[in-house]
């Protein structure tokens, strides 16, 4: 008799860091693992479909055609899926090829010979997007790659059959660093280029750190290494509005007086603040051709 | 204005209400003619414009926004024009990268008694933005 729920992981575009991320917390907790089976991964496992699966776990993002039919295949045959790591909830890092002409893309990967209307691989998408546009996702489990402890969380609810509900306070709740009770900046910094006061906050250092708009769950663990907070688990409200309210929030923070403010500092500003949700945004003001 | 084509470009305006609105005001009661092309929303200080109002004009439809504010030092909530400066400084580098001419967000200083100043920032604004053409971007749902 089995009474194992079967898993099936079905990788997209990705870096298959989610499914390192759940190998090593099913390492660390049997027990409660012994109760799924994976029938289906081709990273990990088998890769002979299955019928039917009682969870799809999807893992990556949406980036050629075939990406979207997959998709919509597992979407059918799986009872509950999952959405795990960044890419699968909000695009992740694939995401910010939509700051780029497709065709420049080409080119600086293959050659200017290849255009976009004949060449023999798989058909990429123009605009890349949320695999939540596609399907409707049961559970979603945001992080770059997705924390131990919230990936066991899910299987806990998985099996108890509960929503899973992610937590609706930001980084900066759990962050171990100081703050002061004025929070001034007083000159921009780049991260890991100079020097910093140790075990103070990021923001108040010059660094920006996206720790006030990020969902927490992560227990800071950026943060923890000494690095600043790069939002991969995703806004705590309307991604865009998240973004545009930490502008005007360091904008206010600025020290009106102070001669070291120099903004052209930040390279890429989009790429910080979306760096993991741009494919989600709906500020998609860039001009392509 | 109207000499230089076809094209009507839509301004929001925000005007502060202590220095750029009391401006607009005066250039009204001097009689000095500026372009129509300027829809002015009163905030009580150019502080209160928060980044999301100026893009939401942009998602809009909107072709420029323009921000009149008291001068530096003479805000009527001590700093509230310097955040203004600076909210405007990292959208423009914001609007850069997402595809919008930075030229198209302007921040001027105008104190209540100068109404002339006040109709040629907007005059000098609104050919800017003529010679720029129509907003990069079309409509989108937030």
């Amino acid at each position: 008799m089995n009474t194992k729920l079967t898993l099936a992981i079905f990788p997209l575009i990705g870096c298959s860091g989610c499914e390192n991320a759940l190998l090593d917390a099913w390492r660390v907790n049997d027990d409660l693992f012994n109760n799924f089976e994976i029938i289906y991964s081709p990273l990990l496992a088998d890769f002979e479909e299955p019928d039917h699966v009682d969870v799809g776990i999807v893992t990556g993002n949406v980036r050629f055609h075939e990406d979207i039919n997959k998709l919509l295949r597992w979407h059918k045959k799986s009872k509950v899926l999952v959405a795990l790591g960044s890419c699968a909830c909000y695009g992740g890092i694939p995401g910010l090829l939509n700051l780029q002409n497709i065709q420049s893309v080409i080119n600086d990967i293959y050659s200017p010979k290849i255009s976009l209307d004949n060449y023999d691989m798989p058909k990429l998408i123009e605009n890349v997007k949320s695999i939540a546009e596609f399907v409707n996702i049961d559970i979603a489990i945001p992080g770059c790659p997705p924390p131990k402890n919230l990936i066991i969380k899910l299987f806990e609810h998985l099996l108890k059959g509960e929503p899973l509900i992610l937590p609706d306070k930001s980084v900066c709740n759990e962050c171990p660093l100081n703050t002061s009770e004025d929070k001034v900046i007083r000159n921009i910094k780049r991260f890991s280029l100079e020097p910093i006061t140790p075990n103070k906050c990021f923001l108040e250092e010059g660094v920006l750190c996206l720790g006030p708009i990020t969902r927490t769950g992560c227990d800071a663990r950026c943060i923890k290494v000494n690095t600043p907070c790069r939002g991969c688990m995703g806004y705590l409200y309307n991604i865009d509005e998240a973004v545009v309210k930490f502008l005007s929030s360091v904008s206010s923070m600025i020290d009106e007086k102070s001669r070291n403010i120099d903004i052209d500092k930040i390279k890429d500003l989009t790429g910080l603040l979306y760096r993991f949700t741009l494919a989600s945004s709906k500020l998609n003001f860039i001009k392509r051709g | 204005m109207q000499k230089v084509g076809v094209f009507r470009p839509k301004i929001i305006g925000f005007l502060c209400n202590w220095c750029g609105y009391a401006a607009a005001d005066l250039a009204g009661n001097l009689r000095k003619t500026y372009s129509s092309n300027l829809r002015i929303v009163r905030v009580m200080c150019s502080g209160r414009v928060d980044p999301i109002h100026i893009l939401y004009a942009f998602q809009h439809g909107a072709d420029g926004v323009l921000i009149v504010g008291c001068h530096l030092g003479d805000c009527h909530y001590i700093n509230g024009n310097y955040k203004a400066k600076m909210k405007v400084n990292f959208l423009k580098k914001f609007l850069q990268e997402m595809g919008i001419n930075p030229d198209r967000l302007h921040i001027d200083w105008a104190s209540a008694g100068e109404g002339n100043r006040f109709a040629n920032i907007v005059d000098d604004f609104i050919y800017k933005v003529i010679k720029l053409g129509p907003c990069e971007i079309k409509y989108v749902r937030l």
